[in-house]
């Protein structure tokens, strides 16, 4: 990126500018139509069919479209559709209050490492590590005691081995943004720290965090997904895609619809939120660079 | 018999930088009147930013104290500093995010909400920014009336000192006119101590009662303004004076096939 | 020898939509410089200076483009900017505001002083390094394989830029554009490094157009000066009587406005009142006339075109009365 070299980087800058606004839009409206999308087939699902749990043996393993089972039935006749619909239900609320657990500690924790700084923040970023270095399924294993089909333990458990990238993003971004001008404006105002943390840090925090959250909500549905297929997560009454998904495991081969329609649905989910956060990225990181100069 | 309004007694302040320790400024002393203006001349490094920080108490001396009418300059949550700074970046120094009128209320918060933004609109109508444009976020405005923004805040604090931090570097000539005669108006009016930081000495003599030359911490003349400009001692500030003012004019053009 | 820069009526515009192109809105902009001259690009912010320059780098952002001419020497004129484009780091180089954006923080300066002219292959690796050596002696640098090993990050603002001059001098432009050189630099520094930036200049029989909002700096180091306001050419004439006799009532002004050392005292200093109008902005008449201390009805209405008072180029109804006021 020499000066002789800077026609080209300003080149470069100018087509991906060019390409940039028109991805821009792109990934939020696609990741917000999955998700919408979604939704809207799990209340669908639950509205036509019947009770996910229902089991009617009669129906055992029916192929999609026999019986009135739109994606077929399971080895206990479940209607492999509603389960779907109920296991959506239930990915989102884990997701959301997975999200709301964790940004909800993790900024607290971040921020306070970034603005007040010193011994507190050293102590912080140490947690933060030792929290990182815990790997998460032994954790999750031995736990298993008390998540075992306790949503609120697992939403309890996912959150504490998720809040550190919310901690580590808000303490990266307070460090800048506390010595603009404003903030010592505020000081000089006579402000105190805590109104200062929520009215002027908060604010120019909101934007990643709502990206960081859309990412992390898709690392938290894969979790209980994963946990639940493991046997240490949601089993019924609770509907979980894991669950189903290890079920159907066992009748690949006969009856693929079992596991696959459940797969798909998670995979879509994650896509959505990627996409969603991807697009809130672009969107913002848009807003403040854009224009002339 | 005017009363010292600042005052600065051997000021130091040594920063850690990596392994190393950084002396920002090294027993600077003086004293400004009431009402008067202190030029504070300087390039970057000199230690003048630090000193502005000093001054309004967002951080405390490693030796030495600041008086501000007798008392020393800190910080206490609650109160809005008697000290307040307009800095050199107009747009940073208010927050992106809220309207100008409650940025410019902030000094005033044990108000109620309706006096608080009568407050503010006379004071920013003061300042020369229509009703119409209160309600407005920052970004909707040039650097030139931010700086009016900015100086409209620090007037609803009633300070007694106001410190600028080279306010107008980053402004247009015609634009950097304005706001130095809009504070050389409200001095008049108010009657405000002012301690104003440039690297500009031509912006400088505008302003100044008096000049103090910093160069690496350290203070290397301080005169009255009158005095300093007709014929600076200090080999640095001469060389500084040389290098602004009455360079050479161009006599004829130094190109061959000149136009 | 090819010197010289002839631009001839450069404008630039929005880009319409459904391929009608918006109305002009800087310009147009003609000059001519002679090889080893400088002309110096005056105005404030939003008056359009990084445009014009952006536009004779090739470099437009999305949603503006260009008409005119531009010819280097005696090359065929350039109209586009995709022409202009296929030029920059061969006949024409860069100097920006800030040194730093000029580096790339990973690698050391050395390296990237000689990587625009190897990889657009216009010399040999020795003779790269040769040649870089050289102009780095000529910036003040006694080292310069020592300085090249330097990373970005241990260097000062002032040795950044001398750096970047260098860099960008390497393939000996023809035309060298520089945006706000010295802003970021101390006062003391400044002069050098003009110093230096003219010295070249001179040397390769190269043309200098430097933008500038600072008046008098940029007086001091141009032989010609244009004087943009809100998109249009106001003034433009050779920078000695542009200072002494200005013509146009916003080069007056802003002379008038701009503190100068020496001058007794006078606390008041001159402004203008009021604010640039976006060269976006449509506007019937004079586009100063809001501001004009000496406006008449006529300005309002009609708009000035450029011409020819004195030895002078401005674009002013009353030129004639503003220069008497002056003198």
């Amino acid at each position: 990126m020499s000066a002789i070299n800077l026609p080209d980087t300003l080149l470069r800058g100018e087509r991906s500018e060019r390409t940039a606004s028109r991805h821009r839009r792109g990934s939020l409206t696609a990741g917000l139509i999955v998700l919408g999308g979604m939704l809207v087939f799990s209340v669908a699902a639950s509205l036509a069919g019947g009770s996910a749990s229902h089991q009617d043996l009669a129906s055992a393993l029916a192929p999609p479209g026999h019986g009135g089972h739109l994606f077929g039935a399971d080895a206990l006749g479940r209607d492999v559709m509603s389960w779907v619909g109920g296991g959506i239900r239930t990915s989102f609320e884990v997701a959301v209050c997975v999200v709301a657990l964790s940004a909800a500690f993790g900024c607290t924790v971040g921020i306070l490492a970034g603005y007040l700084g010193g011994w507190l923040d050293a102590a912080l970023m140490r947690i933060a590590d030792i929290q990182l270095s815990i790997p998460p399924l032994p954790l999750f294993i031995a736990a298993s005691v008390i998540i075992v089909n306790n949503l609120l333990s697992l939403v309890i458990l996912i959150s504490i081995v998720g809040w550190v990238p919310y901690a580590r993003l808000c303490r990266a971004r307070t460090l800048v943004i506390r010595e603009r001008g404003y903030v010592a404006a505020a000081r000089l105002a006579g402000r105190r720290r805590g109104a200062i943390a929520v009215l002027h840090l908060l604010p120019g925090l909101t934007t990643e965090i709502a990206v960081l959250a859309s990412l992390q909500a898709g690392i938290a549905l894969l979790w209980e997904a994963g946990l639940s297929f493991l046997g240490l997560g949601l089993q019924p009454p609770y509907v979980s895609l894991g669950f189903l998904m290890s079920e159907g495991k066992e009748v690949l081969s006969q009856a693929w619809w079992v596991a696959t329609f459940p797969g798909i649905a998670l995979a879509l989910l994650v896509v959505g939120f990627n996409l969603t956060g991807d697009g809130i990225r672009d969107l913002f990181n848009n807003d403040v660079s854009g224009g002339l100069r | 018999m005017t009363d010292a309004c600042v005052v600065a007694e051997n000021l130091t302040k040594v920063y850690r930088s990596g392994h190393r320790l950084v002396r920002a400024l090294d027993e600077v002393s003086f004293e400004v009147q009431a009402g008067q203006t202190l030029a504070v001349i300087g390039e970057s490094g000199s230690g003048k930013s630090t000193l502005t920080r000093l001054i309004t108490g967002l951080e405390l001396p490693t030796s030495g104290r600041i008086l501000i009418n007798g008392a020393p300059a800190r910080l206490r949550s609650g109160r809005p500093a008697s000290a307040q700074l307009i800095f050199q970046d107009p747009a940073g120094s208010l927050n992106p995010y809220r309207k100008v009128w409650k940025s410019v209320a902030e000094p005033l918060r044990h108000l109620n909400r309706r006096a608080r933004r009568s407050a503010a609109a006379e004071m920013l109508v003061r300042v020369g920014i229509d009703r119409d444009r209160h309600e407005d976020r920052p970004g909707r405005f040039s650097g030139g009336q931010l700086q009016r923004i900015a100086i409209a805040r620090t007037l609803v604090a009633r300070a007694d000192v106001l410190l600028c931090d080279e306010p107008t570097s980053a402004l247009d000539v015609s634009v950097q006119a304005q706001i130095l005669n809009l504070l050389r108006e409200l001095q008049q009016d108010i009657g405000f101590t002012c301690v104003f930081v440039t690297h500009d000495l031509a912006v400088a003599q505008v302003v100044a009662d008096h000049i103090l030359v910093l160069r690496d911490g350290r203070v290397r003349e301080m005169a009255g303004a009158a005095e300093f400009f007709s014929g600076p001692r200090d080999p640095y500030s001469r060389a500084l004076v040389a290098s602004t003012g009455n360079r050479r004019q161009p006599a004829s053009p130094h190109g061959e096939d000149a136009p | 020898m090819t010197g010289g820069l002839h631009v001839s009526n450069l404008t630039i515009r929005r880009t319409g939509d459904k391929q009608r192109a918006g109305p002009v809105m800087i310009g147009p902009v003609s000059f001519a410089a002679g090889g080893g001259s400088t002309v110096g690009l005056v105005g404030e912010t939003g008056a359009g200076k990084t445009l014009v320059l952006r536009a004779l780098m090739g470099l437009l952002p999305a949603g503006f483009e260009m008409a005119g001419e531009v010819q280097i020497g005696a090359d065929a004129p350039h109209q586009d900017s995709a022409a202009l484009r296929a030029e920059l780091g061969r006949r024409i180089g860069v100097v920006l505001q800030s040194p730093f954006t000029a580096f790339d923080p990973l690698r050391p300066v050395g390296a990237q002083v000689t990587e625009g002219v190897l990889r657009r292959k216009l010399m040999s690796k020795v003779a790269a390094r040769e040649h870089a050596a050289g102009l780095l002696r000529q910036m003040g640098f006694d080292q310069p394989n020592e300085l090249g090993k330097l990373f970005p990050n241990q260097l000062s603002g002032g040795m950044a830029q001398r750096i970047a001059i260098a860099m960008s001098v390497m393939p000996s432009p023809a035309v060298l554009l520089a945006d706000e050189p010295t802003s970021a630099l101390d006062a003391t520094l400044r002069i050098r490094v003009l110093e230096l930036l003219q010295g070249f200049v001179r040397q390769q029989h190269a043309v200098l157009v430097m933008v500038s909002h600072d008046l008098g700096l940029v007086a001091d180091f141009s032989q010609q000066l244009i004087v943009l306001y809100s998109g249009r050419v106001v003034e433009s004439g050779t920078a000695g009587e542009l200072l002494a006799r200005p013509r146009h009532p916003y080069t007056q002004a802003l002379i008038a406005c701009t503190p100068k050392l020496g001058l007794d005292g006078g606390r008041e200093l001159p402004s203008i009142a009021g604010s640039v109008p976006s060269p976006l902005q449509r506007i019937a008449g004079c586009r100063f006339a809001a501001r004009c201390p000496i406006v008449t009805e006529r300005c309002r209405t009609e708009e000035p075109l450029l011409r020819t008072v004195g030895g002078a180029q401005v674009a002013c109804h009353l030129a004639e009365k503003a220069l008497a006021r002056h003198d």
